[in-house]
């Protein structure tokens, strides 16, 4: 069995096939990190299939259930071995909502693309932002928002920022975010697909 | 036991307890069946309203 | 017959009218109730949460003076006070959870588990009583024991005490300022009725992988049970349309072929059923419905109206305009970050592109929350007074 079939399995959503090879390949000792790889080469394929619109949110929300199974499977190898990555990325729901169905599949994807993702869950005060940014350096932050009410945290959140002498590249997400909501919170992007996130990514990192 | 007495059913929908199984319950009804009847079932909607309401929001 | 009772009947036949696809003297107007008009105030959200008659003062002020047919919305879609007595855990409020200028949020759980679905499916009501209340409220850990029981008849009190008021509220702004209420009654999609509250939407989107007839059987099950629920809420009016907030059927959350396999079959049956009763439906489409504008087309005509978000307006005019009342035109971001000149621009735009051959209602296309300026909104309705004479 090869690492081609395991991405290629994590491509296609197939659970059970998926959770047999990675224990297959573990077991006839393949690098946890190895196989590590050849997942997140299948979630690059679920995110294309999404950006091609052959996948949907359900889709995405299997991918994430499948890699998350995977991973519990494979964290136990992993530890001492350190994975190189593109770049460091901070995310978070901003304070007053707490809706993170659209976070969570960036931040799945960002991850399959090699990304190094600290997720600050959601209803983050402005302060935890700034102080992650400080902590990390990262060079993009993210900032997801569903309910148009809290889009006023948006720009708080950004004002903290700069307030700090901190400039990373800003992304705003969520499904009532256009132009007109990035001018006016004062944001870098506007993502309203995860895909949309991808492509600030790789616009950010050169990669 | 109370609880022996009672059928077990399955309500359709728009009701928790339909007045058909109570009648039965109740036996002969001495005065105007038509009242209790009415009652009955826009009480029995009212409860049904309350607990379909925790998921239908 | 008042003024404002003559005042009613107009409003209420040029509504209806587009309802019907017809075209009546002047497009049809709603004003867009919603936690905005708190800001105006002193008073707090979570004051006019947790008082209603406070809330309808605050409405009062700001509708008094202008001239619009229908309300849609609420500041207080929930009371809290019904969910405090039970230690209901589905929704946080400001109060107890919240800051009191905070708005309210839903906190979304897999409420019933995978293994719940046969004895849901076997009899719906019965487990909603028994198993779903005990789980999301704390004070019905017990079942029976004396802080149930308690909890159990305050909640009841509380839900007919606000049912009671919403009703009165309805009549008065009827009665006092010739208002038309936008919908009666309320229904859900079984798709949504079971991925919202019950199984959550990861679960739900999960299942369609792992326990695909379960969901297509519990849809079903809930199918009559959505038909019963919009007609008791309605207390059996036909006149209005029936409320149906519509959530996990915009894209992308499912594919073409899921949505057409798991979404739209039971919503299409409740749809029917009600239209069957006269019923008709209010579609209210939050997000972008626009990839199954095709398939929603295959509805009897005029059994819904159509409401515009995210949906490409044209589309949903190419698609449904004729044979289906249309209801929109203003997205809710112009509302926020919009000026007045902005939105008297798009309502112009609104009514020219949806509104020429009647069977249109002008309205924002989805929820209006806290962040709406108000002075967009009486821009709204004064450019559809200027713009919307047939």
């Amino acid at each position: 069995m090869s690492k081609e079939a395991l991405s290629k399995a994590m491509a296609e959503l197939e659970e059970e096939q998926v959770i047999a090879l990675v224990k297959e390949l573990l077991g006839s000792g393949v690098a946890p990190l190895e196989i590590v790889k050849a997942l997140q080469e299948g979630m690059v394929e679920v995110g294309n299939r999404f950006e091609r619109g052959d996948y949907f949110l359900s889709e995405l929300v299997m991918a994430g259930e499948i890699m998350k199974g995977a991973m519990d499977i494979l964290e136990p190898h992993l530890a001492g071995e350190s994975t190189e990555h593109k770049g460091t990325i901070v995310i978070g729901t901003v304070r007053g909502d707490i809706h993170d169905l659209g976070k969570n599949i960036v931040v799945m994807l960002l991850k399959g693309a090699g990304y190094k993702v600290v997720d600050l869950g959601v209803d983050v005060p402005k302060e935890k932002f700034v102080e992650a940014v400080k902590e990390t350096g990262a060079p993009l932050v993210g900032m997801s928002v569903l309910l148009t009410s809290c889009q006023g945290a948006l720009k708080e959140t950004i004002e903290a920022l700069r307030a700090e002498g901190l400039n990373p590249k800003v992304i705003i997400g969520g499904n009532y975010v256009n132009e007109t909501v990035k001018k006016h919170v004062g944001a870098d992007y506007f993502a309203t697909t995860a895909s949309d996130g991808l492509k600030a990514a790789a616009e950010v990192f050169g990669a | 036991m109370v609880e022996n007495k009672m059928k077990s059913f399955v309500p359709e929908a728009g009701t928790c307890i339909p007045w058909k199984i109570k009648k039965e319950e109740f036996g002969v009804l001495a005065g105007n069946e038509e009242i209790v009847k009415s009652s009955w079932e826009m009480l029995d909607a009212l409860a049904y309203a309350f607990i379909w309401f925790w998921v239908q929001r | 017959m008042s003024d404002k009772e003559k005042l009613f009947q107009e409003r209420f036949k040029r509504y209806t009218v587009a309802l019907e696809c017809g075209k009546p003297d002047k497009v049809p107007v709603v004003f867009p109730l919603g936690e905005w008009v708190v800001k105006y105030t002193n008073t707090t959200l979570q004051e006019a949460y947790y008082n209603v008659d406070k809330s309808n003062e605050i409405i009062g002020d700001v509708i008094r003076d202008l001239d619009f047919d229908v309300m849609f919305g609420a500041i207080n879609l929930w009371w809290p006070p019904m969910f405090d007595g039970m230690d209901c855990k589905l929704y946080k409020f400001p109060g107890i959870y919240f800051e009191e200028n905070s708005g309210f949020q839903y906190v979304e759980e897999e409420y019933m588990k995978a293994e719940d679905y046969d004895e849901f499916i076997a009899n719906p009501t019965q487990w909603l009583a028994t198993k779903y209340l005990p789980r999301i409220c704390g004070e019905f850990a017990e079942p029976g024991s004396y802080r149930a029981t308690v909890a159990l008849i305050k909640g009841a009190a509380a839900f007919a005490m606000h049912n009671d008021k919403l009703t009165k509220t309805g009549e008065k702004w009827a009665k006092e300022y010739g208002i038309v209420s936008a919908t009666t009654g309320m229904t859900k999609a079984p798709f949504d009725t079971l991925g919202d509250a019950l199984r959550g939407t990861k679960g739900i989107l999960l299942d369609l992988r792992r326990r695909p007839d379960k969901v297509l059987a519990a849809c079903e099950a809930i199918v009559p049970h959505n038909i019963a629920y919009a007609m008791i809420t309605a207390a059996g009016d036909t006149s209005l349309p029936c409320f149906a907030p519509l959530h996990k059927g915009a894209y992308p959350f499912l594919s073409l072929e899921h949505w057409q396999k798991y979404y739209w079959p039971s919503w299409k049956a409740v749809i029917e059923g009600l239209w069957a009763l006269g019923k008709r439906t209010f579609f209210f489409a939050e997000g972008d419905w626009t990839p199954y504008l095709e398939k929603i087309a295959e509805l009897p005509d005029k059994s819904i109206v159509f409401c515009i978000d995210l949906t490409d307006a044209k589309k949903a005019k190419k698609v449904l305009g004729g044979r289906f009342c249309l209801y929109g035109g203003v997205p809710t971001t112009l509302l926020t970050y919009g000026t007045p000149e902005e939105v008297k621009d798009c309502v112009k735009r609104a009514i020219d592109e949806l509104g020429g051959d009647g069977g249109f209602v002008l309205a924002a296309g989805g929820v209006v929350m806290s962040d709406a300026k108000r002075e967009n909104i009486v821009a709204m309705i004064e450019a559809a007074r200027e713009y919307g004479v047939y």
